[in-house]
């Protein structure tokens, strides 16, 4: 009860907190620094990008440099204060979110990776399926057209704790400029990390960057997370993590309902990832116009007005937010169903408009004002399948058993199998072009992510979607379907395709896809 | 009266299938759903009328006409979007299986 107390007590303190600084000061240990450079790559401290000091902080920033990315990485234990009381979380870089990156297509990422965890705790379950080794971890680049193999984007490596790993990223020429991210991604453990918070923005730059109305705008960075910490200190079972509503007290950047500035007329161009663990989040700010610029990273046709934003975890989505007149606006997330699960709304942000000649803004801020009108520039190798391009048809179908002796008794299921590390649930050739119906015979939606090449989204429950937008992540709706188009292009070998619901992943809804050259 | 007479017409056709569901023709409405009929409920609830906004309400439904619904399911006369989910479901199921099933969902009030 005097728990229950003091969580109560430290929430109202973060809500009270002027923009839950509280939080940024303490778990950005960086943001005291002032831009450093080494030969390759810059590293910009978290910041508000107005330069007030109770505004959302971007998070730190490393850049490229002469097209290399180096930096050191590592999983380890941050200490943070959540809304629910102060906790140790396993993050990247002590930080929470992780620092964002920003590279050129055509760069290299080379980061010396470090698992600084400590050991595994023995009694470990065996079966593949059984969320197990919470210390054990890797990186994946979500969303990057990259190879899947060798030190690259290999979801299969498991990196032990002490163990250091260099990772080197050849990002291709031609690579979609957009938003995309990186979060662990070995079976078993995904869950438990990614619902602790260890995540970061990747940004590449280009495409909507060069739109004179976007480049002239403020660019924010919001990462949204729920993390969760262990029930009496470290997480060291899924169970906190396995109900549906575990995720209660969502942050942005690490911050509990910050403060979100904007002046008077002006237009922000914020780029927000969905780096949650299990619940879809859609958004809006009520009194304020928010344009939809591009999806997964990737351009829509025009700058478009929404009522309401939707992601799902795994998701990214670039908009356009203006200010209107002075005062006090809420970004909220409405009353939802998910699937069967009713879900309560959440207050995510304080949006506050501010007059335009506001003194705490630094002279020579970036001011703009403009909504770009007409086509968007998009990106050139994200061309329209057509059907005379199709080389093969694929049913996939999502399910879940019940089976005694697994995690709560469950196995997610795809095409009736659990995940198997070793077999080959999809042999494909490189250069193929396939056409993939996505069935999901459970009562909730499934946000489905497949590795290394995107998709173009053809129809959702059968309406065919006429902007038939690429994406790496869609949410195959309760008892729908979804049927995408995808090419195989530059890279063999393996990787996976799987739910972005990550308990679900580590529960067996994940299988391989296996591109032979 | 109208949903008696439906139902003692589906009967009537399914003969061998009431056999060996004889608790189900005494008392439809309160016998659980055979069991190769569990994966339904998750979907369409547990008394036919579903928590998922896009999920049809069968509970009362007419038999034959579900009965006849399920069979275009598994026959792929009923296609695309949702249809394919039914599909799914409907794939392993035997003639005498989707007309107790029918039936089943028919008696729920």
């Amino acid at each position: 009860m005097t728990k229950i107390k003091r969580r109560t007590f430290l929430k109202g303190a973060a809500a009270l907190s002027a923009s839950g600084a509280l939080l940024h000061h303490f778990t950005s240990s960086t943001a005291v620094q002032a831009q450093s450079s080494g030969p390759a790559g810059s590293t910009l401290p978290a910041r508000s990008p107005l330069g007030i000091s109770d505004d959302l902080f971007n998070p730190t920033e490393y850049s490229s440099i002469d097209g290399r990315l180096v930096k050191t990485m590592w999983m380890g234990f941050n200490k943070v204060i959540l809304p629910s009381g102060p906790t140790i979380l396993r993050n990247f870089n002590d930080s929470l979110p992780g620092p964002t990156l920003r590279i050129n297509a055509g760069d290299t990422l080379e980061l010396a990776f470090e698992n600084r965890l400590p050991e595994n705790r023995p009694d470990q379950p065996t079966e593949v399926n059984i969320p197990n080794h919470f210390n054990t971890t890797n990186l994946h680049y979500h969303g990057f057209h990259v190879s899947p193999k060798g030190n690259s984007d290999n979801v299969y490596l498991n990196i032990e704790p002490g163990d250091k790993f260099n990772y080197v990223v050849q990002v291709p020429k031609d690579h979609p400029a957009g938003s995309y991210w990186y979060h662990p991604h070995r079976h078993g453990s995904v869950s438990a990390q990614v619902a602790q918070g260890a995540a970061g923005m990747a940004i590449i730059k280009g495409a909507l960057d060069d739109v004179p109305a976007i480049k002239e705008a403020v660019e924010r960075v919001l990462v949204i997370q729920a993390p969760i910490p262990g029930v009496d200190g470290i997480l060291d079972s899924e169970d906190p993590i396995w109900p549906l509503d575990a995720e209660r007290d969502f942050l942005v950047n690490g911050e509990y309902k910050p403060r979100i500035y904007i002046r008077e007329g002006e237009v922000q161009r914020w780029r927000i990832l969905h780096a949650g663990d299990a619940q879809f989040f859609p958004f809006k700010i009520d009194g304020l116009e928010i344009y939809e610029i591009g999806r997964d990273g990737n351009p829509l046709p025009e700058a478009r007005l929404v009522e309401e934003v939707h992601l799902s975890p795994g998701n990214r989505v670039d908009v356009l937010v203006k200010g209107a007149t002075p005062g006090a606006y809420l970004l909220r997330r409405p009353f939802f169903d998910q699937g069967k699960q009713s879900l309560p709304p959440v207050h995510l942000a304080n949006i506050y408009v501010i007059p335009a000649n506001d003194s705490r803004v630094p002279p020579g801020t970036p001011f703009g004002r403009e909504i770009p009108k007409g086509p968007l520039p998009d990106n050139p190798i994200l061309v329209d399948i057509t059907d005379a391009e199709i080389t093969h048809r694929r049913k996939i179908v999502l399910g879940v058993e019940d089976v005694k002796g697994y995690f709560h008794d469950t196995l997610f299921t795809i095409n009736d199998e659990p995940f198997d590390p070793k077999r080959d649930d999809v042999v494909s050739k490189l250069g193929s072009v396939e056409e993939w119906t996505l069935i999901n015979t459970t009562p909730f939606p499934h946000p489905i992510h497949i590795h290394v090449n995107p998709f173009q989204v053809m129809s959702v429950n059968g309406v065919a979607d006429p902007d038939k937008p690429w994406m790496d992540t869609i949410a195959v709706p309760a008892a729908g379907t979804v049927v995408f188009r995808t090419r195989f292009l530059d890279f063999d070998g393996r990787y996976v395709m799987h739910c972005h619901i990550l308990p679900h992943e580590d529960t067996g809804m994940m299988i391989n896809v296996n591109i032979e050259p | 009266m109208m949903k008696q007479f439906n139902l003692s017409l589906a009967t009537g056709m399914l003969a061998a299938v009431l056999v060996s569901s004889a608790a189900v023709a005494d008392d439809p409405q309160n016998t659980p759903i055979p069991a190769f009929g569990s994966q339904c409920l998750s979907c369409h609830g547990e008394d036919g009328r579903p928590e998922l906004a896009d999920v049809p309400i069968i509970a009362g439904q007419q038999p034959i006409y579900l009965a006849n619904a399920l069979r275009h399911y598994k026959s792929g006369e009923r296609t695309n979007g949702q249809a394919l989910v039914m599909q799914e479901m409907v794939k392993n199921l035997s003639d005498e299986q989707i007309v107790a099933l029918a039936q089943w969902f028919g008696a729920q009030q």
